[in-house]
């Protein structure tokens, strides 16, 4: 096992408010980074109406990170049917507040910035010693507890902002000794211009380079720098987004895409007061090149764990002493031998998983093995949990000890009916399927995705 | 230049242009769209992700021999075939 210790919430209330039985009021602002991102010279970026209507229903995760004592807002209430599951589950449930009128296309943080009464329930909240605790903290949760009187529990915005960046992270794995791809930070196009040379010299080797945006999403603005005239055409991009603002501060970063088995993401947690915990390490599963989910334990043998987990004391002592306090993910490569790349990038907000470590301690004992990830749905019409459940039948766990799929989120399935309501939309149905050995858990999830498939509301693995 | 030869000339550089995008949606994706339509809506429809919005300027720039100006560019130009293509002919002049 990777060394997974119970306890998680109470860890990470002790950390950032004080007091393992503090309370909190829970925000999703999932894909936080686009607000970071705001004033920063971008590389094009574009996407689907429907996808960021899917992201912003993320919110509802922070349901299960959230327990009894705290708070929740959402964009929209809950299904009825799947919040009787999660009871049924055993879980405690926090208070559930709703946004009067959402809009698909905002985060939840917006949403309640616009709201006539939820300001003035999260003043009363403050009033009983509730802290925000977001998915990340922006700006625009700094402007909620100005306008509410709460405090973030955690990091200021402009910390957060600067700990996340791509650039940082670099130069903190430099100062640490910690193993990292061959790079170049660029905060001048100039400095882009001789990174440009640097990845042209590694192209001649036939080795790959990518350009990264230092404030984009996790896994987007990123150009795989396929050949010269990509990386003369990105220098012109940058250099007349530059000419054309007169804002001559850019923040990017060239580096190599190295050779790599697989992908792996772990947390640890900073406290107010310079102490660092190792929550866990979980390996991506892909298929077909495609990102499946996150495997359960991640089963990484012992010089590998330990360097991921030294790494983590490392960066964690470091994010310390800059002043920061909150969860930390970290991105990292397993080379093709038996070693890691310990650090590609540090996350200074929430990550996926950490909505699921409740659950894991729940559902997920010792010998239990586990796969988070989304079946990808497509609907003609919205179809509620009591239609899901009737689809998963005897695959949707509904006990602990068991096997099958534990539901996370379901307000990302139907997110996207929204949209264009008259047309067939995509959506996610996120879970955890926990199995009793490797066998059994692909046997489920082909059993899964089976099943959405004959019902017609999946076309895909 | 006649009015109908200027019609018939836009309408195959139209014609043309979408082909074209067609082409290069199918190198980015790395397969054939034979349901492409100029309704076909990028993202929702063909398949299109945020990854893949870079490398298909590239392969309409090079198609054209153009450089487009992405300062320009809006997301509402990559919600179709249509709305790109008529952003392509824009900025060519056609």
């Amino acid at each position: 096992m990777d060394e997974f210790l119970p306890g998680f919430t109470g860890r990470l209330k002790s950390a950032v408010a004080g007091a393992a039985g503090a309370p909190l009021v829970f925000l999703g602002n999932f894909e936080v980074e686009e607000v970071w991102a705001q004033g920063e010279h971008t590389l094009p970026r574009f996407s689907a109406a429907s996808g960021s209507a899917v992201v912003n229903r993320m919110d509802e995760f922070a349901l299960l990170l959230a327990g009894e004592g705290d708070h929740v807002v959402l964009k929209t209430a809950p299904d009825e049917a799947y919040l009787a599951y999660l009871r049924e589950l055993g879980l405690a449930l926090p208070t559930v507040h709703v946004v009067a009128e959402q809009d698909a296309q905002r985060n939840v943080t917006e949403d309640i910035l616009r709201d006539p009464a939820l300001p003035a329930v999260l003043t009363g909240l403050a009033g009983q010693g509730c802290r925000l605790f977001p998915h990340g903290v922006s700006v625009l949760e700094e402007e909620l507890c100005r306008r509410t009187g709460m405090e973030i529990a955690g990091s200021p915005a402009d910390l957060c902002k600067s700990v996340n960046s791509k650039i940082y992270s670099r130069r903190v794995a430099d100062e640490l000794g910690l193993r990292q791809p061959a790079g170049w930070v660029c905060e001048t196009v100039d400095e882009l211009g001789e990174a440009l040379g640097h990845a042209r010299k590694l192209l001649a080797q036939g080795r790959r380079t990518v350009v990264k945006e230092a404030f984009g999403v996790s896994g987007k603005g990123i150009v795989v720098l396929e050949n010269e005239r990509w990386m003369d055409r990105v220098h012109r991009m940058v250099g007349q987004k530059v000419a054309r603002s007169g804002e001559d501060r850019i923040a990017f970063t060239v580096e190599e895409w190295v050779p790599h088995q697989g992908d792996l993401n772990y947390q640890f947690t900073v406290g107010h007061d310079g102490a660092v915990h190792f929550d866990f390490v979980k390996r991506a599963v892909t298929e077909g090149g495609v990102h499946k989910g996150h495997r359960i334990p991640a089963a990484l043998g012992p010089s590998r764990l330990a360097a991921v987990r030294s790494a983590a004391e490392l960066l964690g002592k470091r994010l310390a002493a800059d002043g920061y306090a909150g969860v930390v993910g970290v991105d990292a490569l397993l080379d093709e031998a038996d070693g890691v790349w310990p650090v590609l990038e540090i996350n200074a907000r929430n990550n996926m998983s950490t909505y699921q470590v409740r659950l894991q301690e729940q559902f997920v004992g010792p010998g239990m093995t586990a796969l988070a990830r989304h079946y990808p749905v497509r609907l003609e019409r919205e179809l509620d949990f009591a239609g899901f459940r009737r689809i998963l039948g005897d695959a949707l766990l509904t006990a602990p000890g068991g096997s099958g799929l534990l539901v996370n989120n379901f307000a990302t399935v139907n997110a996207g009916g929204r949209v264009r309501p008259d047309e067939a939309y995509d959506g996610r149905l996120y879970g955890i399927v926990v199995a009793a050995s490797a066998a059994e858990l692909t046997a489920l999830d082909e059993d899964i995705t089976a099943r959405l498939v004959a019902e017609g509301v999946s076309h895909a693995r | 230049m006649t009015d109908a030869a200027a019609s018939t000339a836009t309408a195959v550089d139209r014609t043309k242009a979408v082909e074209t995008i067609a082409s290069a949606l199918a190198e980015v994706l790395g397969h054939d769209l034979p349901d492409l339509t100029e309704d076909s809506r990028l993202f929702d429809q063909v398949g299109l992700d945020s990854s893949g919005v870079f490398e298909l300027l590239m392969a309409l720039e090079e198609a054209f021999s153009i450089e487009l100006d992405t300062d320009n560019l809006e997301m509402s130009h990559f919600e179709s075939v249509r709305t790109l293509a008529d952003f392509l002919l824009g900025e060519m002049g056609a």
